[in-house]
């Protein structure tokens, strides 16, 4: 049946072999071509063809990469900031409009994912994003405009070597979060020599139990492959015994020198602290390899204004800072809010948390210093939420069972089965999977794509976008002129945030005027439209420095000048784009 | 053999000495060639390894030296980094004089021999000779950082205001604007000298302003303060890193340099010890705990339990090299010595060396009636560097004589101060004799590390082959097996005590491998383990107890 219609769509000739076949399609019309149905969200008929609802390792996502630069060599680039410890490219592709603006003085937006290799659907993301906007382009009008006014750079894979490891190699959902450089964590000098062991070799690190009438474990009455604690006065049946594995190196301890250790996002300069104060920080900043070619790469774009850096898990919109007693300046605060509340809407299950305050202190996370060290508004996401099992409150762990039960249909899990471990002697091993539980399944990975992406999209339209919406001349007599030019930002956020401003980090937006024979006798800076409150500006006044140009706000500027016109009044902010216009 | 070589050496090391010459602020500081001569020189010693941990920006080599013999990166070691503060050009000079003084005496000075011989010193004279060679550039100044290409004033435009030789003297000296509104005065023995008012407690009244030599060149009424400072090696690490200020870099560790040095240390488990020739000393001025702040998740005081140890040290450091009144240490952010305590978590020892000493006002002469002098207290220091410079016949002050100033027109401007560098370093003819206290320091030092031993072995037969073993690891040097800091940064490495058991014996109790908690020095620590032998095989058990920044030790015991 289902090959008989395939040749009716591409044949498109009616050619009835039997007569049963022939008494169903008597009375429809003959399908003269096959039309697309196209459902509101993605393309239906794009031009590279992907499934949302599966994962891609790294070689699978490079050629989806690849598909999509051949595909929209117009609008996409991809390029390598180097290799990783495991020899792997480090991939980003800038997607912009080129015809409309240079892509490095058009503001930009840094989006990377799987800086925690586990956390495997944060790729999914950035490569359904970087499909997205180049499917999409010349289809929607907002995603046409976002990539005439911004610059896009994406990296989906800040982590490939532990991608890699985490697909191929026996691992539990929560590793490896580290890269795969070796590190001697137990500085007993032998490397990376005691990690776990997947004593049944079915891929999936699980759980160890003992039987054992005196432990004080016993298998959950609806759920038995859930371990719980026995009552006070009731009798056990197991000890657990950790995670699967066996000490390698003899020295009584279990998977105490596995692979890695450090914690990528530890890594990062601002608010940094050595391993004493902050597990998973390694020798210095950026002294993980592939996160300085990253930061490399960003600290060479400061047209970067906005930033997404895709984790998982629980549902989180998370923004900086990552350590408790240091706080946002109040104005910056109000952009976090102000964006976050959009992605509360669009997400729902998601909650916007500060890292410090709400989830845990971080010394030395991606976010900090994006915000601290290079003037970036910039959110984690923490993708997936146990909302959605059943699209209601915080899940249980009998929830997590049920979800396995009822909609993986028991996939889930390793049941306990005996194994013969070396140590131990005969023992159980059983639990999760390595592929969901942080991890959203197949059938809501697309939607989890699709959502994070419009948030981050949202985000991108708002960052700063300066522009000179107004010019006035005004003849003082004697050769003398007044030019008045407004330059507005009509996004939510400023063109520097208050710690940029604070600190210099972004140089000042520059506002300057241009003409035949043009003397520029002074001028003056105003918030206010009738500049009744104005600052001088008495060195070099034809090229005016403004600290920032808030958002939905606007600064006047006026020159007094000798010259006749036209004017030229261009704006050049380093994050907020380039505008001009000309008077008269 | 040995002696034939010795004599060679010596030969080689007064050729060393002899290169020992360079045009500069100061006679006899090595420039870059020089340097390199005399590393490469040294390295011809068969107790030198030479190579470079990194090239500069411009091009210069990060030189180490790894002066010991046998398998030297499995022996205990001592960093020892000069030069961490750039214009301290006699850091790098005292690092390699120490050497060079180390190799010479050790065929007749026992200590020294036995430092060598038992330790690996790993030696970076010049960690950033981009930064080393601005001592030797005009007009002189103290120049910290390196050629990356800063913009200090942080206004998007690079190094467009450095200061400027505006008398054409060559030195950078200061400037002192007559002004009411200004905060110095001069001071009342000594005129040359500036001392700054203090208005609220003493009432007083300003007469000059006090700049740094050097014009406004872009017009923003602040002077030289963008001469591109580069990046300053003893600013760049990562233990109270001054972000956004001069000399720190976009971020620690950003720089060829310091990532070579830091690098190399995190590779290197058996370095045990850091000395730093620098200004921020803390062997005249020692580090000092604080029980507040060592509950804190980030330490920033020595360890209580650390401190006694380094005050040990710096006591015999005191006694060796005789020098009194040291001046204070400079706050340290993001300093190389600092970091080796907090964040490398090694003993870190950090010497300035030498300052200008104490001179007695001059007596007065025969007939001559004595000088009256205030007991203003402000300006000490400069004063006594006016005898000293006196004293020693040295043109180290530029006296103030007044110049026209485009920025200050009509105002009475001169120009004048004490020349940069040389309170900073001493005449070369003195580097020798201070490498001679600072070897014989450090080979002092190599008596008082911790020796790893296996004191006693108890064995006792159970019966049916059942033995239960005993072993006693004793620490019989001063230093504990690891600063207390190694501990809490989790950088340094624990002994590990590891049987190597007969065919066939099984472990009944105990690991094969067993990582030990830190021993102090003259402290011990018990372990047992109940073992079952099988019949008929060799009864032997090694124990070998190693860590490698203390050294090994191993015994084979029979059981019986």
């Amino acid at each position: 049946m289902i090959v008989l219609k395939l040749q009716f769509a591409v044949a498109g000739a009616l050619l009835l072999i039997t007569v049963g076949i022939d008494a169903v399609f008597a009375d429809e019309p003959a399908p003269a071509e096959s039309k697309i149905y196209q459902p509101a969200g993605a393309p239906a008929d794009p031009k590279v063809s992907v499934h949302w609802n599966r994962y891609h390792d790294y070689s699978q996502s490079i050629r989806l990469l690849r598909q999509l630069a051949e595909a929209h060599p117009k609008i996409c680039r991809l390029q390598t900031l180097g290799k990783s410890y495991g020899g792997r490219n480090m991939w980003v592709m800038t997607i912009t409009d080129p015809t409309v603006g240079k892509e490095s003085e058009k503001p930009a937006f840094w989006i990377d994912g799987g800086i925690h290799a586990n956390e495997i659907q944060a790729v999914e993301v950035v490569l359904y994003t970087a499909w997205y906007l180049c499917e999409s382009h010349g289809r929607n009008k907002l995603i046409d405009r976002l990539l005439k006014e911004r610059t896009f750079y994406l990296m989906p894979m800040m982590s490939p070597d532990s991608r890699d490891a985490h697909m191929r190699r026996p691992n539990t959902t929560h590793s490896p979060r580290s890269g795969q450089r070796p590190v001697d964590d137990d500085r007993d000098g032998l490397v990376d020599e005691d990690g776990p062991d997947d004593l049944d070799g079915d891929g999936h690190i699980t759980q160890m139990r003992i039987r054992d009438p005196n432990g004080r474990y016993k298998p959950h009455p609806d759920f038995p492959q859930l371990m719980i604690r026995c009552k006070d006065d009731e009798q056990g049946s197991y000890t657990l015994l950790g995670s699967e594995g066996v000490d390698n190196d003899d020295d009584g301890r279990v998977n105490e020198d596995g692979d890695g250790y450090y914690d990528p996002n530890r890594d990062w300069a601002y608010h940094w602290q050595p391993k004493s104060v902050q597990r998973g920080a390694h020798h210095y900043p950026f002294s993980v390899l592939e996160n300085r070619m990253v930061a490399d790469f960003i600290a060479a774009h400061p047209n970067i204004a906005g930033a997404q850096s895709y984790h998982n898990t629980g549902g989180m919109i998370l923004y900086g800072p990552g350590v408790k007693g240091e706080k946002n300046q109040p104005a910056d605060q109000a952009v976090y809010d102000a964006i976050a509340a959009k992605g509360e809407m669009m997400l729902p299950g998601y909650r916007k948390l500060n890292i410090a305050n709400d989830l845990y202190e971080v010394y030395g996370g991606e976010l900090d210093w994006l915000h601290g060290m290079q003037g970036v508004f910039g959110f984690t996401n923490e993708l997936f939420t146990g909302f959605n099992f059943f699209r209601k409150g915080s899940p249980s762990r009998e929830d997590q069972r049920r979800f396995n039960r009822y909609l993986l249909l028991g996939e889930g899990l390793v049941e306990w089965h005996e194994v013969e471990h070396p140590q131990y002697g005969k023992i159980e091993v059983g639990g999760l999977k390595k592929n969901w539980l942080r991890q959203p399944p197949s059938f809501l990975l697309e939607e989890e794509c699709h959502r994070n992406m419009a948030f981050t999209l949202y985000h991108a339209d708002q960052m700063p976008q300066v522009a000179v919406s107004d010019v006035q001349v005004k003849q003082l007599g004697g050769g003398l002129h007044e030019v008045t030019a407004t330059v507005v930002n009509h996004k939510l956020t400023p063109t520097h945030s208050a710690h940029d401003v604070m600190h210099k980090i972004t140089r000042p937006d520059l506002v300057s005027i241009a003409g035949k024979d043009l003397k520029v006798i002074t001028a003056l800076v105003s918030d206010d439209p009738l500049l009744r409150r104005a600052g001088e500006q008495k060195r070099n006044p034809g090229v005016v420095r403004l600290k920032t140009v808030r958002g939905m706000r606007a600064v006047y500027v006026r020159w007094l000048v000798k010259g006749a016109g036209p004017y030229t009044v261009t704006v050049n902010s380093v994050k907020g784009g380039v505008g001009s216009r000309i008077a008269k | 053999m040995r002696k034939i070589s010795c004599l060679l050496m010596t030969a080689v090391l007064s050729i060393a000495t002899s290169v020992f010459a360079a045009e500069g602020p100061i006679d006899g500081y090595a420039d870059y060639e020089k340097f390199r001569e005399q590393v490469q020189v040294l390295a011809r010693s068969e107790w030198v390894t030479l190579r470079s941990l990194a090239t500069t920006r411009g091009g210069r080599e990060v030189y180490l030296l790894t002066v010991g013999r046998g398998k030297t990166d499995e022996k205990p070691a001592m960093l020892i980094v000069g030069g961490v503060h750039a214009p301290h050009l006699a850091g790098s000079e005292l690092a390699l004089r120490t050497i060079s003084q180390l190799l010479r005496t050790q065929g007749t000075d026992k200590d020294a021999a036995a430092l060598l011989e038992r330790y690996t010193l790993y030696v970076i004279p010049r960690p950033s000779p981009d930064a080393g060679e601005r001592f030797f550039e005009k007009p002189y100044a103290e120049r910290t950082g390196n050629l990356r290409k800063t913009d200090d004033d942080r206004d998007g435009q690079v190094g467009e205001d450095p200061a400027d030789d505006l008398n054409g003297d060559g030195w950078i000296t200061m400037m002192r604007i007559e002004d009411a509104a200004g905060d110095y005065i001069p001071h009342p023995d000594d005129p040359r000298v500036m001392i700054k008012i203090d208005r609220k407690k003493k009432n007083e009244r300003g007469r000059y302003r006090l700049l740094v030599e050097g014009r406004d060149n872009d017009g923003d009424e602040a002077h030289n303060e963008d001469g591109s400072a580069g990046v300053d090696f003893n600013r760049n690490f990562t233990f109270n890193y001054p972000y956004f200020k001069t000399g720190a870099g976009p971020n620690q560790v950003s720089e060829p340099e310091t990532r070579a040095v830091a690098d190399f240390a995190f590779s290197r488990p058996n370095i045990a010890l850091v000395f730093s020739f620098t200004p921020e000393d803390n062997l005249f001025h020692v580090w000092k705990p604080d029980a507040g702040s060592e509950k804190k998740r980030i330490k920033t005081k020595i360890l209580s339990a650390d401190a006694p140890y380094v005050n040990y040290l710096a006591e015999r450091y005191r006694k060796i090299h005789t020098g009194k009144d040291a001046p204070a240490s400079p706050k340290g952010e993001g300093s190389f010595s600092e970091w080796a305590y907090f964040h490398y978590g090694r003993w870190s020892l950090a010497a300035r060396g030498w300052w200008i000493p104490k001179v007695d006002p001059p007596k007065p002469a025969e007939g001559e009636k004595e000088k009256k002098l205030s007991d203003e207290k402000r300006g000490a220091t400069e004063l006594n560097a006016l005898r000293w410079f006196a004293r020693e016949k040295i043109d180290g002050f530029v006296d103030w004589k007044p110049i026209e100033h485009p920025d200050f027109p009509g105002a009475k401007v001169e120009v004048g101060g004490f020349k940069p560098l040389l309170r900073l370093n001493p005449p070369a003819k003195l580097l020798d004799d201070l490498a001679a206290r600072h070897a014989k320091f450090l080979a002092a030092t190599g008596k008082l590390m911790p020796v790893v031993a296996i004191k006693e072995t108890q064995v006792e037969s159970l019966g049916e082959g059942v033995f239960r073993l005993k072993v006693t690891v004793t620490n019989t040097g001063y230093l504990p097996t690891m600063p207390a800091m190694g501990k809490v940064s989790q950088q340094a490495y624990p002994l590990m005590l590891t049987l190597e058991l007969p065919k066939g014996a099984k472990l009944i109790t105990g690991t094969r491998r067993t990582a030990l908690e830190p021993i102090a020095g003259g402290g011990t620590i018990e372990k047992t383990w109940l073992l079952r032998l099988s019949e008929d095989k060799s009864k032997n058990v090694k124990i070998t107890v190693t860590a490698p920044a203390v050294g090994s030790t191993e015994k084979t015991i029979e059981l019986k």
